[in-house]
C-alpha cells in the first residue's frame, strides 16, 4: 500500500481489534496485519505504550503447560477508541472531499 | 538464526542499551511467547518476519525513549538519558556499533589534527609579526648610535611585520575552509543516520 499508517492510526486500529475481545500477541499481530501492512516487530512497542497509558491491562492465563499474555482494554482506552473514531471520520471525510474532487480552488 | 539465538541477541542488545531490567523482562516474554504461539513449524517464518534481533531492539527502545520523554518532559536528566537512548538505538540498527565508533574516532582524530596545525601555524604568525615589532624598536633605538646598523634592523622588523600581515589573510581563508569541510562531513553522517529512521 502506497499509504503508511501513523502511529495514533494503528494505536486506533489496536483498540479496535480488542474493543471486540480480549487477545494476545501473536494473534492480534496477524489481525492487524490483515487490515495494514505493518512489520511483525512494530506491534510490540505499541502495546507496551497503550499499557503504560491504561488504554490497555494485560493478564496471563495457562495454555498447554505455559502462560499466555492476553491484552484486554481498559474503559479509558474504550474512551479513547470513541474519540479516535470522531476523528477518524473527520479525517476520512476531509480527505474523501479533496479527492473525489468535490473541492475546488475558487 | 533460530529462535534462542534471537532472544539472546535480543536480551543483550537490550541491556547494552541500559534498558531497565523489568522492560527487558517483558519484552524477552513477549516474544517468546510470540514464538511459542506462531508454533514451532513457523520458526524460520517468524523469525524472517520480525527481522534482525538488533531491529526489533531498535523499535523497543525508541519507542520507549520517547515513552520517557513524554512522560517526563521537565526531568532534565531523564530527557538526557532518554536522547541518549535514541542515539545508542540509531547506532544499533543501521550499522554495527564498533564501525560507528570508528568512524567518529577518525573524524574526531582529523579534527584535532587539522585544528593543531592551524593553530601552530596562527602562532608561528604571530611570533613572526612579534619579533618584527620589537626589532623595529630596537631599530629606532640604534639610529642614535649606529645608523647603517639601526637601518638594517628596522628595514628587517618591518618586513618581517609585512610578511605577516600579507600571509594572514590568505590563512585565514584556509582555516576557515578546513573548519566548513569538517562540519559539512559531519552534516553528512548525521544525515545519514536519520535516513534510517523508520515510519511505521
Amino acid at each position: 500500500m502506497v499509504f503508511q499508517i501513523g502511529a495514533a492510526l494503528l494505536d486506533a486500529c489496536v483498540l479496535a481489534v480488542l474493543s471486540k475481545g480480549d487477545a494476545y500477541g501473536y494473534i492480534l499481530t496477524q489481525n492487524i496485519k490483515e487490515v495494514v501492512t505493518v512489520s511483525d516487530s512494530t506491534l510490540y512497542p505499541v502495546l507496551r505504550r497503550l499499557e503504560k497509558g491504561d488504554l490497555l491491562e494485560s493478564y496471563s492465563q495457562p495454555f498447554e503447560g505455559r502462560n499466555r499474555k492476553y491484552y484486554r482494554i481498559t474503559q479509558r482506552g474504550t474512551q479513547q477508541l470513541v474519540q479516535y473514531r470522531i476523528e477518524w471520520n473527520t479525517y476520512a471525510a476531509s480527505i474523501e472531499k479533496v479527492l473525489s474532487g468535490g473541492l475546488s480552488h475558487e | 538464526m533460530n529462535r534462542s539465538d534471537f532472544l539472546i541477541e535480543l536480551d543483550k542488545k537490550l541491556r547494552f542499551h541500559r534498558m531497565p531490567p523489568e522492560e527487558i523482562a517483558l519484552a524477552i516474554t513477549y516474544y517468546s511467547e510470540y514464538f511459542d504461539d506462531a508454533g514451532p513449524e513457523n520458526e524460520q517464518k517468524v523469525l524472517s518476519d520480525l527481522g534482525s534481533p538488533a531491529e526489533v531492539a531498535t523499535q523497543i527502545l525508541s519507542n520507549y525513549a520517547m515513552k520517557e520523554m513524554s512522560d517526563n518532559p521537565q526531568s532534565v536528566k531523564k530527557g538526557v538519558s532518554a536522547i541518549w537512548y535514541v542515539v545508542l538505538a540509531i547506532f544499533a540498527a543501521p550499522i554495527a556499533l564498533p564501525i560507528a565508533v570508528a568512524v567518529l574516532a577518525v573524524i574526531f582524530a582529523v579534527a584535532v589534527g587539522l585544528f593543531s596545525a592551524i593553530f601552530s601555524v596562527f602562532i608561528a604568525l604571530l611570533a613572526v609579526a612579534v619579533a618584527g615589532f620589537v626589532m623595529t624598536i630596537l631599530g629606532i633605538v640604534l639610529l642614535f648610535v649606529d645608523l647603517p646598523l639601526a637601518l638594517l634592523v628596522v628595514g628587517t622588523g618591518l618586513a618581517l611585520m609585512g610578511m605577516s600581515l600579507i600571509t594572514f589573510p590568505a590563512f585565514k581563508w584556509i582555516a576557515v575552509k578546513c573548519a566548513h569541510g569538517v562540519a559539512n562531513l559531519f552534516n553528512k553522517i548525521l544525515k545519514r543516520g536519520r535516513k534510517n529512521e523508520r515510519v511505521y
